[in-house]
């Protein structure tokens, strides 16, 4: 039967994102292999509900989870935390009313005790009316920062409890998140593909060039992925939070890179928020976060292009280097014999006419002399007068070629010569 | 591979070092300024106010949450180790790139800020891809010693004792000795120094719990840095069990998928199958 099969279809494209967008939409980076521009097959449709299906089904399961994560957090952590808060409260209240005077070491237990309360996630401002850092929405928020990996660390489980099912909590709320990350970020790949596919389609009309083609989509998708992930949000942040522009910016990048580190935290404030305002953030993160990824793998392979590109120029200077080697021998080689050839016939009668004596002469002359060094004698002169007495000396085989270990020196003679 | 995987690590190193000196180039000179602030202020307070009314106290604690918020320890005195110095900072550039992100520490400035965004966004994706070279590597290793194990006559119990033998021997390195050593330094029981284990290798980052951060402790200097490696080398270990895992369900799935069977109970087995490579870390 037919939904089973598009099932089977389905799943495995889920759990790998990269075969299911190598299928036929274009990819986001770089490193793809180039795609054809052409109508996708109908059954991808159906695949597509199916996965919309198979994602909406994991998101449930997730939010359930988020759910079930942030009623025992609440559980767990708010009653210590109550009674963490009137702890303070009480030892403020001894303070003032004992000591009408301060001395430093008094000073420095108030601030202990202050430091303390900080790091058990309460602000020690105002007195206990303010709200509780685990109502279920901020709850609900935590567990998010805890699957997502990003663990902002404003709020944290202090009970012994509280950590222990952090730990389990996480151990199983990580790899579901994944799963998620891999669907949503499936889902935001099809949809970008599907416009840059369009604006692609037009630019082929205008015969631009396929690299460019694949530029000019990578800008669009980097510049709308900021526009609505980035700059929306900081906007909105900015707002509602009270930030600066660079703030907003900052703390966007850090959540979605999951850094986290919760020196800005959206709805971590004692502003009063929208009831809806937290759930849009955590659905904002779970977009962004998927966006993020891809920019981010984006950039690894830019990394990797680049550092391939920088292995392949290591690899031609090689080669360049190997070539001019090459051709230099080769060019010395031309040089060498043609001068050799030269010398050879304007001085062919000469040394005919004493070939005997000189080859006489040589054998008893040419111990002091290396081969190289006779050679370069010759390859020397300029003149008749110098090249006789040497020619006396030399035996004619050396005119014709020099011996490999004197090259480095006859390069050098020979430029001379140029 | 080999001279490609050494580039990554010196490369990989450099851009901690890098990351290091420039954060601590921004961040130091701010935070001394802000130190040196809040320690006048608790002088003035105490000048001023002899007797105190619930106002001055409220405006105290406002002065000590503001320095905490700023990074500043407001125990002790102005004599307390920078947070920015050299191996601090190493600490934060490592957090920053394995997006662990305690937050005890967090850039102030705004080109501390700026910089740590464009810092982060390269140097997230280069400690993956050393993440990943490292753990291929291991599995290279991992190879060779299945090669060992399979050679002929050896029975199949040899081969699962040595992958349990392998598996046990990483968690003691990397999830059970560790916490004994913090909790030993940091005064921590076993139980928050496995959680801060746990945290920390799970790249949440709470920044509850972070080692060496006590004004009152003298650690030995190499502390942090022994830790930043251990954390690296911890994420590349768990990207193998991962990897492993991975393989393990994929082998197991491949068995099941040639066995007749209704297509849902496939789909299930599939979405319960956590093999997300490197989970913690979205890619």
């Amino acid at each position: 039967p037919p939904p089973p099969r598009s099932m089977r279809l389905a799943a495995p494209d889920l759990l790998d994102p990269k075969s299911a967008t190598q299928n036929s939409k274009p990819r986001l980076s770089f490193s793809t292999k180039p795609t054809v521009l052409s109508s996708r097959e109908e059954c991808d449709s159906a695949i597509n509900v199916m996965k919309w299906k198979t994602v909406s089904t994991i998101f449930l399961v997730v939010v359930v989870y988020l759910i079930i994560g942030a009623t025992v957090f609440k559980a767990l952590e708010q009653p210590h935390e109550t009674s963490q808060r009137t702890t303070i409260v009480i030892q403020k209240q001894t303070f003032v009313s004992q000591h009408s005077c301060v001395n430093a070491s008094e000073l420095d237990e108030l601030i202990q005790q202050v430091v303390a309360a900080i790091n058990a996630g309460i602000i020690p401002l105002r007195n206990t009316s303010q709200i509780s850092h685990w109502d279920l929405g901020s709850s609900f928020f935590f567990a998010g920062t805890v699957i997502t990996t990003i663990g902002f660390g404003n709020i944290s489980p202090r009970t012994e409890g509280g950590k222990i099912f952090c730990i389990i909590y996480a151990l199983l709320g990580i790899p579901l998140f994944g799963f998620l990350l891999a669907g949503v970020g499936d889902q935001l790949g099809t949809i970008f593909g599907k416009g840059i596919a369009k604006v692609e389609d037009t630019f082929v009309k205008w015969n631009v060039s396929q690299t460019k083609i694949r530029i000019i989509s990578t800008i669009i998708f980097i510049l709308f992925g900021c526009v609505l992930f980035v700059a929306l949000p900081a906007v909105i942040f900015k707002h509602i939070e009270g930030w600066s522009t660079l703030d907003a910016i900052y703390f966007v990048v850090i959540t979605l890179t999951t850094i986290g580190f919760g020196d800005y935290v959206a709805g971590g404030s004692d502003i009063e928020y929208l009831d809806f305002y937290k759930p849009v953030v955590w659905f904002w993160i779970l977009v962004g976060l998927a966006y993020f990824a891809a920019v981010l793998s984006m950039i690894g392979d830019w990394l990797r292009v680049i550092s391939k590109k920088t292995k392949e120029e290591v690899g031609e200077f090689r080669a360049h280097a190997a070539e001019w080697t090459a051709n230099v021998t080769a060019e010395f080689k031309e040089t060498r014999r043609r001068l050799s050839v030269e010398i050879y016939d304007k001085f062919q009668r000469a040394t005919s006419i004493k070939r005997k004596l000189s080859a006489e002469l040589a054998v008893n002359h040419s111990q002091d002399l290396t081969p190289c060094k006779r050679t370069l004698s010759v390859n020397h002169l300029t003149s008749e007068k110098d090249i006789l007495p040497a020619l006396t000396k030399t035996d004619s085989i050396y005119m014709n070629g020099l011996t490999p270990h004197c090259a480095a020196e006859d390069i050098a003679v020979i430029e001379n010569i140029k | 591979p080999s001279t490609w995987t050494l580039m990554l690590v010196l490369g990989y190193l450099f851009y901690l070092l890098l990351g290091a000196m420039v954060f601590q180039l921004l961040e130091k000179q701010a935070e001394a300024q802000s130190r040196d602030q809040f320690q006048l202020e608790k002088l003035k307070f105490l000048q001023n106010y002899t007797c105190l009314d619930k106002q001055a106290l409220e405006q105290f604690v406002q002065v000590i949450l503001e320095a905490w918020e700023k990074g500043v320890n407001p125990e002790g005195n102005s004599t307390n180790p920078s947070n920015w110095d050299f191996s601090n900072s190493f600490f934060f550039a490592g957090t920053v790139v394995t997006t662990i992100g305690y937050g005890n520490l967090a850039p102030s400035t705004v080109a501390g800020q700026v910089f740590c965004v464009f810092y982060a966004l390269f140097g997230v994706p280069l400690n993956l891809a050393f993440l990943n070279q490292l753990g291929k590597g291991l599995n290279a290793h991992l190879i060779t010693l299945e090669r060992w194990v399979h050679k002929p006559g050896r029975a199949r119990v040899v081969q699962t004792l040595s992958l349990a033998l392998f598996l046990t021997a990483g968690t003691l390195l990397f999830l059970v000795f560790p916490p004994m050593i913090f909790s030993y330094v940091e005064g921590w029981s076993y139980g928050e120094g496995f959680y801060f284990t746990f945290i920390t290798l799970s790249t949440i980052g709470f920044g509850d719990y972070v080692v060496g951060t006590d004004p009152n402790k003298h650690y030995i200097s190499m502390y942090r840095s022994l830790a930043a490696i251990w954390i690296v080398f911890g994420l590349a270990w768990l990207a193998l069990v991962f990897n492993l895992g991975a393989d393990l369900m994929e082998k197991f799935l491949q068995l099941k998928w040639h066995k007749p069977g209704t297509a849902e109970e496939g789909v299930t087995k599939m979405e319960d199958d956590p093999d997300q490579p490197r989970i913690h870390i979205p890619s």
